[in-house]
């Protein structure tokens, strides 16, 4: 193990930027969730009495009107829906099998809107590389973070919603 | 003009576990090869999850809780592994850090109380806890909490089953606490308040961070039994491992960086330690 600890001048630094990570698209994330099923594309338009049985099953009020639901082969969902953190912007996948079971949640995209990001990378790389003697490769953002744990309470609400969103528009029986 | 050289991209995802977001990056030539090995990562930190989560009456540490005082009860070898390692800590720095800390954390509202379980004794600590093998034995009525060493662990697991699909650069951060294979990466502190940038370079190890920002953190029972410190202190820790650097953060915090430089130095970790009214301060040179 070798590090090294520096502080960069802040002046040097963009602001307002926005940080942001695609991990899968919708298309990969349906693919690798639910491998060899066929997909049928069986989007919601929530109504109000809908939104106001789910607020009350889960405690949380969705964000969007539009259900983006999926309908798959083997009888299970493919449900896209997004979460709002302090900073942190998640698109997130969760797929639920015909029991109602959640089956795997997968992170699609991650946008973090912060005061201060690390956006002059060509400087950074040249600062960095002259001081450690070695060419750099750092990518657009230093993407590792170190700091305050971000919390994953925002997703697991996401989730319990979507449970409740399932049982309310979704599941065989589905009354609403 | 064609390159043959230039590496593949990393394959990038993230899932919610361990309370937080795990991100896990990795390069290898061939992208089902990376995305089988980033599977068998994410399933081994799921394992660890479940073995150590203070919330599950049948995790490891959920059965630990709810036995009777003097009951020898069966772990998993990694749950004895955490265990052990976190008993050293407490002996090393003076119960400092304590495994035992969950009647605090359920005191103060940060862990939910454990149903079916008697209340724990209020004089238990780190020495009424006692492994051989795999069996562990609470000598008098104690709830455990791994949350300040188990995070760390996942991680290094995380990393070993990288390294065993043959990953050479790779990534996992649990929501900040990571460990790295590869050299040069480039990891920032985020710390409020800091006047300059923190950046750290890391070639294979760990950095884990406590502190900080007052609004994400739950209050640190491991240090309120030392001393009380201003709600802005924030330290990082790099070490070999994640589960030292996660554990060493909390022990920095308790103890000061000046007193817990011989730890520090025992186990190959550096300290990087902030408070508006010191600004930065470490245990190593400051480019």
């Amino acid at each position: 193990m070798r590090t090294s600890f520096y502080l960069l001048p802040i002046a040097l630094l963009a602001s307002g930027a926005v940080q942001a990570t695609t991990y899968l698209t919708v298309d990969q994330a349906q693919a690798q969730m639910l491998p060899g099923a066929t997909l049928t594309q069986d989007f919601r338009q929530l109504t109000p009495a809908q939104i106001a049985a789910i607020r009350k099953d889960s405690g949380q009020s969705p964000l969007n009107d539009q259900l983006k639901a999926w309908r798959a082969s083997d009888g299970s969902w493919f449900i896209v829906d997004e979460v709002v953190g302090k900073h942190e912007f998640i698109t997130f996948a969760v797929t639920i099998d015909g029991g109602g079971a959640v089956r795997r949640v997968e992170v699609l995209d991650y946008r973090e809107a912060y005061g201060s990001q690390v956006r002059e990378a060509a400087w950074l790389a040249q600062f960095v590389g002259k001081k450690r003697g070695a060419p750099l490769a750092l990518g657009d953002d230093i993407k590792n973070i170190s700091g305050a744990t971000l919390s994953s309470k925002h997703i697991s609400d996401g989730v319990r919603r979507l449970l409740s969103t399932y049982a309310i528009v979704l599941a065989p029986g589905a009354t609403a | 003009m064609p390159s043959s050289s230039r590496p593949a991209p990393p394959l990038e995802r993230a899932r919610p576990l361990l309370g937080t977001l795990v991100r896990i990056s990795v390069e290898l030539e061939d992208d089902a090869q990376a995305r089988h090995a980033v599977e068998a990562a994410f399933a081994e930190i799921a394992r660890v999850h479940r073995l150590m989560t203070f919330h599950e009456a049948d995790s490891d540490l959920g059965r630990l809780n709810r036995a009777a005082p003097g009951l020898a009860v069966e772990v998993d070898t990694r749950t004895a592994e955490v265990l052990q390692t976190a008993l050293a800590f407490a002996r090393q720095s003076d119960g400092a850090f304590d495994p035992t800390v969950g009647a605090e954390a359920v005191a103060a509202g940060a862990l939910p109380r454990p149903a079916d379980s008697d209340a724990a004794d209020p004089v238990a600590d780190w020495h009424d806890v006692h492994i051989e093998g795999c069996a562990v034995r609470l000598r008098r009525k104690a709830w455990l909490d791994l949350g300040g060493i188990a995070k760390g662990y996942a991680v290094d697991r995380a990393i070993g089953v990288l390294q065993g699909h043959g990953a050479q650069r790779a990534c996992v951060d649990a929501g900040g606490d990571l460990r790295v294979l590869g050299t040069d990466h480039a990891v920032r502190l985020r710390v409020d308040g800091s006047p300059q940038l923190p950046l750290l370079l890391i070639d294979d190890g760990a950095v884990a961070s406590s502190g900080g920002d007052p609004s994400l953190q739950t209050p640190h029972f491991h240090a309120a039994r030392r001393a009380s410190l201003p709600a802005a202190h924030f330290a990082s820790v790099t070490a070999p491992s994640c589960m030292v650097a996660d554990a060493m953060t909390k022990i920095v915090l308790a103890l000061g960086l000046d007193a817990a430089r011989p730890l520090l130095q025992q186990h190959r970790a550096a300290a990087y330690a902030f408070s508006p009214r010191h600004g930065w301060r470490a245990t190593t040179a400051i480019a």
